[in-house]
């Protein structure tokens, strides 16, 4: 039985608008031909791979149902309580799997000693074996490494074949489309003759596919980033943070982005009497520090939630009403710096000729706002949304550290860095679950700013080359 | 027998490598003499300051010298190394940029910033140094120097910057003064100070002066040889007198031949006079006045105001332009935004064909627009970089409801662009894709597409070339003959009058100082003013008056 949680509602949402736009853009010449000129670029092409597999991620762990436990003969079905992901059924194997305590990455032994009861009766005190870590190895100590040397190569092998596979099958699709003969289409992909840079996206996808496969491969009989406190698995752990982690990026942005596109384009432009509301708005909101607001809109839904209890079915429904609570009151404190910078903009851009021609045309404000202006101080917001969108993942491990972020039950990076905060001060230090949410948050931010990079570029037409 | 102060032997200047190598200059050999003024004429883009900053050895690192060698007296400034070149700058040549607002540092005062040149060639004491920067801000004319060194860039005007720009390139005492458009960003009457002041220094210090610029009439003025530079060559060099009697490249002969005038008007046949009476009036201006306060202390009392516009009166009528002619700052493009109702009005009657346009509400006055249309100075800023030509023209056709359906409105848009002189191809290209001068055909062809019947050009052509510049205003010549249009021609250019106008205007602070048919006032002029003004203009002189 599926369930739609409400972010999940504005992720399909958004899905819905962005592939929309794709088929009016496609029609639009001066809004496709800069989406060819990114389609050229490599480093484009190679974080969009990325992030695409970052958000198939994110996709199918938003697509939730209650597990079906059994079947009775009266075809009346029985679900559970429980709320699963598709992504989760995937990673049944990972999500099962739990130790006991921590355990370090790739280990066969528990992280910490433990009284152990021999067969002989006798109790001694050492390092526990894990209970699925290298649980087919009969002598971790010595096979161990062998093992997972292994592993990697079939893995690799496996990595090799699937993205052989799938390019082939790419190749496959494209040479129907280009109504060519696959041979020439694959040479027309490994040397760049189409309008797309094809051979970067081949070799991101190769590489994505072979991480992907070594991967896999060792968690059948490892923690590959080890396990957290409670014996979960860290891997599983930071998978499930993508989805978080992309819904505080996006859907933050798009609370914020209404209220800073209109209000500083209608500042700049209008001035007078709005300018001075819309100013005392933001310098008020402003001098509210930003972290108080927060605290205390949390703490008016945690109130709420109490309160009405019965409206909640599950702690996810809880956690998930929260989750969006935190994006619209980041949302809500953080337009006013992108506010202030169109302002100014728009303070500039008004005395330009053209808007003065379109004036002169007769042409009505808000038709100017949004045709003149807003194409250019465009890439004052891509920009921001970018770097937002990094500073917002960062920002929920800062909320989240005051437990005023997301639910503690709920999956995240900011969730991972705070408990990672003690691991920190242990000695030996576990460090994975910081390190995981590091190299994923990482790889994230990375791709999404190369990406925007080009973006902005092939949208500028000032930086445009012919 | 003169000597040779700089000898430029061959020099080719280019970017890029390899197959993307282009010169930029291309294989060009002059000598300056002692004493005398050397002008390099082109119009942009024809490398004459990439030639000036080759023989100082300042090209952006993209911009690299392939070839030839430029000698100073017997030294060959391209083998020097580095430290020497910087005594040879400043001490040996100097030199003046364009734009006097920007070549100041604004954080410092007239005498620290000439100080700074002399102490690098001259060991000076503090003392020394300023008497010497009193003497240098005497030497260029500015009044009051004793007090006025120790002010800063801002509380001069633009002709002062550029005096003080001078005295700094002459604190070195060079040999040589390179002058890179030294008067372009000024307005006339300043620009015939300076070249006077130049003149004066060169006949007092015995420079030589490498004179760079596009203005065939500063040419003729300052000019003892001068070399005709096109796409990085030199296609004529020849002694002034020869030049201006006998030019022989073709290319010489189109650049004259684009200056516009009042010869040309004549020679063009001039459509038969009708009275003006005859003619439907347009637009009447009375006492049109806009005010900026100026207000103070913590209240924002209005204290005073700045008069833009003060008290302006002219009459327009279907098919005859109007010449407004004044300097920077005199309340010339206020104006016409004024009568646009772009900018708010403080008091005056703008009458369009009866209505008056300052009592319009909004709607009403949204209707009428497509009557009245603005063509604006600078090509570059005048279309949404955004937008494809298509979408520019067809703006104010969609906001006025020109042409019923899409289809209609692209053959417009077909039409209009060939008026133009463009290609119906050049509809789906953004305006960065076009040159100067066909950004502007654009902008015509915009202000055209909603049929308008007044047209404001606040100075269309100033910044484009002389032969580009020459097309645009025949272009705009034949609309007019074509619609009957009225034109309400901003200028500065007292040439551009000389061609287009019926009637002028002349402006001067805010207020119109005098007006009447244009023969009248441009050849007999009553108002001092307007005297000063046209005696400023500089003329191709063929008798030359060599100090």
């Amino acid at each position: 039985m599926p369930v739609i949680f409400i972010t999940d509602f504005f992720i399909f949402l958004l899905l819905f608008v962005v592939v929309g736009f794709y088929f009016y853009a496609r029609k639009q010449e001066h809004l496709s031909s800069p989406w060819r000129d990114v389609k050229k670029r490599p480093l484009a092409m190679s974080s969009a791979v990325i992030l695409l597999f970052f958000i198939t991620i994110g996709l199918l762990d938003s697509m939730h149902f209650h597990p079906n436990i059994e079947t009775n003969k009266s075809s009346q079905k029985i679900y559970s309580n429980e709320i699963l992901s598709i992504l989760d059924v995937f990673l049944s194997d990972l999500r099962l799997k739990n130790e006991k305590t921590y355990s370090a990455p790739l280990a066969s032994y528990s992280f910490s000693k433990e009284v152990i009861e021999r067969d002989d009766g006798t109790q001694i005190r050492d390092y526990p074996r894990l209970k699925y870590g290298g649980a087919t190895l009969e002598n971790p100590k010595s096979e161990s490494g062998a093992d997972i040397l292994k592993r990697i190569s079939v893995g690799f092998l496996y990595g090799i074949l699937l993205s052989v596979i799938s390019i082939s099958l790419m190749v496959f699709i494209l040479s129907k489309m280009w109504r060519i003969n696959y041979r020439k289409a694959y040479v027309d992909c490994m040397q760049n003759k189409s309008s797309t840079h094809w051979l970067s996206i081949f070799i991101t996808t190769t590489v994505v596919l072979i991480t992907a496969c070594i991967i896999y491969n060792l968690s059948q009989n490892y923690h590959v980033f080890g396990t957290d406190k409670v014996g979960q698995d860290v891997l599983y752990q930071t998978l499930k943070s993508i989805r978080t982690g992309l819904v505080i990026g996006t859907l933050t942005t798009l609370v914020m982005l209404p209220f800073a596109v209109v209000m500083g384009l209608m500042a700049g432009y209008f001035r007078g009497w709005i300018d001075d509301v819309i100013q005392y708005l933001y310098t008020t909101l402003n001098s509210i520090p930003g972290v108080l607001l927060i605290a205390a809109s949390i703490l008016l839904l945690q109130v709420y939630i109490s309160n009405h209890a019965d409206d909640f079915n599950s702690i996810e429904q809880r956690a998930d009403l929260r989750l969006l609570f935190l994006c619209i009151i980041l949302g809500i404190t953080s337009w006013t710096g992108l506010c202030r910078l169109l302002r100014a903009e728009t303070l500039k851009l008004r005395e330009v000729d053209y808007v003065h021609a379109a004036r002169a045309f007769g042409v009505k404000n808000f038709k100017i706002m949004f045709k003149h202006l807003l194409p250019n101080v465009m890439h004052i917001v891509m920009i921001s949304i970018v770097l937002d969108f990094s500073g917002l993942v960062l920002a929920e491990a800062v909320l989240s550290y005051i437990n005023i972020g997301v639910d503690p039950s709920m999956y995240s990076w900011g969730n991972m860095i705070n408990s990672a905060r003690l691991e920190m001060a242990r000695e030996p230090v576990v460090w994975w679950s910081l390190a995981a949410a590091f190299i994923f948050m990482f790889i994230l931010v990375l791709a999404a700013n190369l990406f925007s990079d080009a973006v902005r570029d092939a949208f500028d037409p000032r930086l445009r080359e012919f | 027998m003169s000597e040779n102060i700089l000898q430029v032997k061959n020099l080719t200047v280019s970017t890029g490598t390899g197959t993307k190598k282009t010169d930029i200059v291309n294989n060009i050999s002059f000598t300056i003499e002692r004493g005398e003024t050397f002008v390099l004429l082109g119009e942009s883009g024809s490398g004459k300051s990439i030639t000036a900053l080759s023989i100082m050895r300042l090209l952006p690192a993209a911009i690299k010298i392939s070839d030839g060698s430029v000698i100073l007296h017997t030294t060959n400034l391209f083998q020097l190394p580095e430290n020497k070149m910087r005594k040879i700058r400043g001490a040996k040549i100097g030199m003046i940029f364009q734009e006097p607002q920007t070549s100041l540092n604004p954080v410092l005062t007239a005498g620290q910033q000439i100080s700074e040149t002399l102490r690098q060639h001259d060991n000076l004491s503090k003392k020394q140094c300023i008497k010497r920067s009193i003497e240098l801000l005497d030497a260029v004319g500015i009044p009051d120097a004793e007090r006025r060194i120790n002010e800063y860039p801002h509380q001069f005007s633009g002709g002062m910057k550029q005096r003080i720009m001078i005295a700094i390139a002459l604190a070195g005492k060079p040999d040589l003064l390179i002058a890179d458009e030294p008067t372009t960003a000024l307005d006339v009457t300043i620009q015939a100070q300076v070249l006077n002041l130049l003149r004066k220094l060169q006949s007092e210090t015995g420079m030589s002066i490498l004179f760079i610029t596009h203005d065939i009439g500063v040419a003729s003025q300052m000019a003892d040889h001068i070399a005709v530079m096109q796409n990085g060559s030199i296609v004529e060099l020849k002694t002034k007198k020869e030049l201006f009697s006998n030019p022989e490249n073709s290319y010489t002969q189109k650049l004259f031949d684009a200056i516009p005038s009042w010869e040309k008007r004549t020679e063009e046949n001039e459509i038969e006079e009708i009275e003006r009476s005859e003619r439907t009036s347009l637009l009447k201006v009375k006492d049109l006045k806009v005010y900026y306060p100026i207000r103070k202390g913590i209240f924002k009392r209005t204290i005073g105001h700045v008069r833009a516009v003060d008290s302006v009166t002219i009459d327009l009528h279907a098919g005859e332009t109007v010449a407004i002619v004044g300097e920077s700052g005199s309340g010339k493009t206020t104006m016409g935004k004024g009568i646009l109702q772009l900018l708010e009005v403080t008091s005056g009657d703008i009458t369009y064909k009866k209505t008056d346009l300052n009592k319009l509400d909004a709607p009403s006055l949204r209707k009428l627009r497509s009557d009245i249309q603005i063509i604006f100075q600078d090509p570059y800023s005048s279309m949404n970089p955004r937008m494809m030509v298509n979408d520019i023209i067809q703006e104010g056709m969609l906001a006025q409801g020109v042409g019923e359906s899409k289809k209609e409105r692209d053959e417009h848009t077909v039409k209009l662009l060939e008026q133009v002189g463009l290609l119906p191809e050049h509809r789906y290209r953004y305006p960065h894709e076009f040159s100067g001068g066909q950004r502007q055909r654009i902008c015509i062809a915009r202000a055209l597409a909603v049929k308008p019947k007044l047209i404001i050009c606040d100075e269309p052509t100033s910044a484009l070339d002389v032969s580009v510049q020459a097309q645009i205003l025949s272009l705009l010549k034949d609309l007019q003959k074509e619609y009957q249009l009225g034109y309400l021609f901003i200028t500065h250019n007292i040439s551009v009058v000389e061609y287009i106008a019926h009637y002028v205007a002349v402006m001067y602070e805010g207020k119109i100082v005098e007006q009447g048919a244009v023969e009248k006032i441009l050849k007999n002029p009553k108002n001092p003013y307007t005297k000063n003004l046209l005696s400023a203009v500089p003329r191709i002189e063929l008798q030359s008056n060599s100090l």
